[in-house]
């Protein structure tokens, strides 16, 4: 079916989730520094939920994979010659060595470095040195690599170590409704990089879950943002917040004025010359909208009309629990991921993905790339938003560090933090399960 | 040494065995720049004939380790040895590769 032929998506629903009744009692802080919190958390939670995996857009061709890393499980994420991607654990049935090393790659199989025993792409085991010396039996009609439920939704590969976990679909609940009308299937990727980091995974989660930090960690954008009024829905298991862009916080001086920041970032990027834009203040944001979607999108080749004029202009952040953050601005989105360390609740790694749907330029897929937060993080490339992820970074080990003291006994969180309270419930659903 | 014609004709993001002797040789065409190696991995001798090139980097069927063609040097375990390089040189629209006598220091 062409483009012109689909049927258009209705558009992202904004009518508001009830507010979840969650009470005002601390969040202990040994949810985020205990050994024993962590081990709970990957046998109830980690184990049994689905979770980003892999870009579909990386397994453009049969044998082509990709490893999942989480905690200290590796996975192989493959695709089949019948276009179908599957998951398997990288190890080797028959001693346990690793397979692959971390990172994407191609093969027509899947040797072991120790024994040669080797597996296809499917998984099954072709070839095992002499199979007649195993007294239980040829191997190559008994092992393969042990399989992991692997299912797909909007470019993404998600994977759940559960064998008999619901589908996917189901999991993600409200997700597509909410989130297709962005086509993540059609943006590229601009970059992408990994960064460990001296704090707990969750630390890294609340840190963008609220927008109550903004004028606190990034005081410099209250001329472009609006952190006072900012909706929150929380659903089952995911939430979001809406972030209104393109105009100044009531605690900022330019509060209902159309300023510099404004005329030349956000009017000049959705194509405005700002020297004719006639109107005040009021009026950017439709007009936003309105050239993004009558104007930049055909003529880069994209159709934004199935988004919304907020989600065409604001920031509109999607927590897919458990690690799975979105900042959604309808031509890009930054895709965070927050994944736990092996061994150490002190330690994470935290991914940033930037996509940009309709480039006006062909970008081929940067190589994933690793950094370590003692790099000069502004003067990296790290494509929109270095400046306020140091912001953020600066703060996060300060946090784990400072949660361990005798100081501080839990996380005393108020209504603009409703987010990070709905995801520990979220979570003690599964801990308690 | 010069190399059969067609290796001159190599398309760009591929490769080609050519057998010197008893020495295989692996020329890459990356770009317009050409490359020669020996046809082995370093980790276990395996041939590179069936290996992926992307880009500048080539990567062994057998375990996935990963080398820049550009300097040979390993880019992915398992090995940290790297390639046998070959210096090329294109002239007359031929394409020669320097290989060392047997003995003499690379």
């Amino acid at each position: 079916m062409s483009a012109a032929e689909k049927p258009k998506l209705p558009p992202t629903p904004m009518d508001r989730a009830p507010t979840p009744e969650l009470g005002s009692a601390p969040i202990p802080k040994q949810r985020y520094i205990s050994q024993d919190f962590m081990r709970r958390e990957w046998e109830g939670m980690w184990t049994r939920t689905w979770l980003f995996a892999a870009f579909e857009s990386d397994l453009a061709e049969a044998g082509d994979y990709t490893t999942f890393e989480l905690g200290s499980e590796s996975l192989l994420i493959v695709r089949q010659a019948s276009g179908d991607i599957i998951a398997r654990y990288n190890v080797c049935s028959h001693r346990g060595n690793r397979l692959r090393e971390p990172g994407p790659g191609h093969a027509s199989s899947f040797s072991c470095s120790y024994h040669g025993w080797r597996y296809g792409i499917d998984g099954g085991l072709e070839y095992a040195q002499d199979p007649e010396s195993f007294p239980q039996g040829c191997p190559v009609e008994q092992l393969s690599l042990r399989p992991v439920r692997c299912e797909r939704w909007g470019g993404f590969v998600f994977i759940n170590l559960q064998p008999d976990a619901e589908p996917l679909r189901d999991y993600l609940g409200e997700i597509p409704e909410h989130l297709d009308p962005y086509h993540f299937e059609e943006m590229k990727i601009l970059d992408d990089w990994t960064v460990e980091i001296d704090c707990n995974w969750k630390t890294s989660v609340d840190a963008f879950n609220e927008a109550y930090h903004i004028a606190g960690t990034h005081p410099d954008t209250l001329n472009i943002n609006d952190d006072t009024d900012v909706p929150i829905d929380c659903y089952e298991r995911h939430s979001r917040m809406w972030l209104k862009l393109a105009l100044a916080s009531p605690r900022h001086p330019d509060h209902g004025k159309l300023n510099e920041p404004i005329r030349e970032h956000f009017l000049r990027s959705a194509g405005i010359d700002p020297e004719t834009f006639t109107g005040g203040a009021e009026d950017v944001r439709p007009a936003i909208a309105k050239a993004v979607r009558e104007i930049q999108g055909p003529a880069l080749g994209a159709d934004f009309s199935e988004l919304g004029d907020a989600q065409l202009v604001d920031d509109f952040h999607y927590t897919l629990f458990p690690n799975l953050t979105f900042n959604l601005f309808g031509r890009s989105a930054w895709m965070f991921r927050h994944t736990p360390h092996p061994s150490d609740p002190d330690k994470m790694l935290f991914n940033f993905v930037n996509l940009v749907r309709a480039p006006s330029a062909e970008i081929p897929r940067p190589e994933p790339l690793r950094f370590r937060l003692e790099d000069d993080f502004e003067r990296e490339p790290l494509g929109g938003g270095g400046k306020l992820l140091a912001q953020d970074f600066y703060n996060l080990p300060r946090i784990q560090r400072g949660m361990h003291s005798a100081g501080f006994s839990g996380l005393h969180l108020g209504e603009q933090e409703l987010r990070i309270r709905h995801f520990h419930a979220v979570l003690d659903r599964y801990l308690d399960a | 040494m010069r190399l059969p014609p067609e290796v001159a004709d190599l398309p760009s993001g591929s490769r080609q065995l050519v057998r010197v002797g008893a020495l295989e040789v692996l020329v890459c065409n990356v770009a317009g720049e050409f490359f020669a190696f020996q046809n082995r991995c370093p980790h276990q001798d395996f041939s590179l004939e069936d290996a992926r090139l992307r880009g500048h980097v080539i990567e062994c069927s057998l375990h996935g380790g990963r080398f820049d063609v550009r300097d040979g040097c390993p880019t992915r375990a398992p090995t940290a040895e790297r390639l046998v390089r070959y210096p090329v040189h294109v002239l007359d629209d031929r394409v020669e590769i320097e290989i060392p006598e047997p003995g003499s220091s690379p």
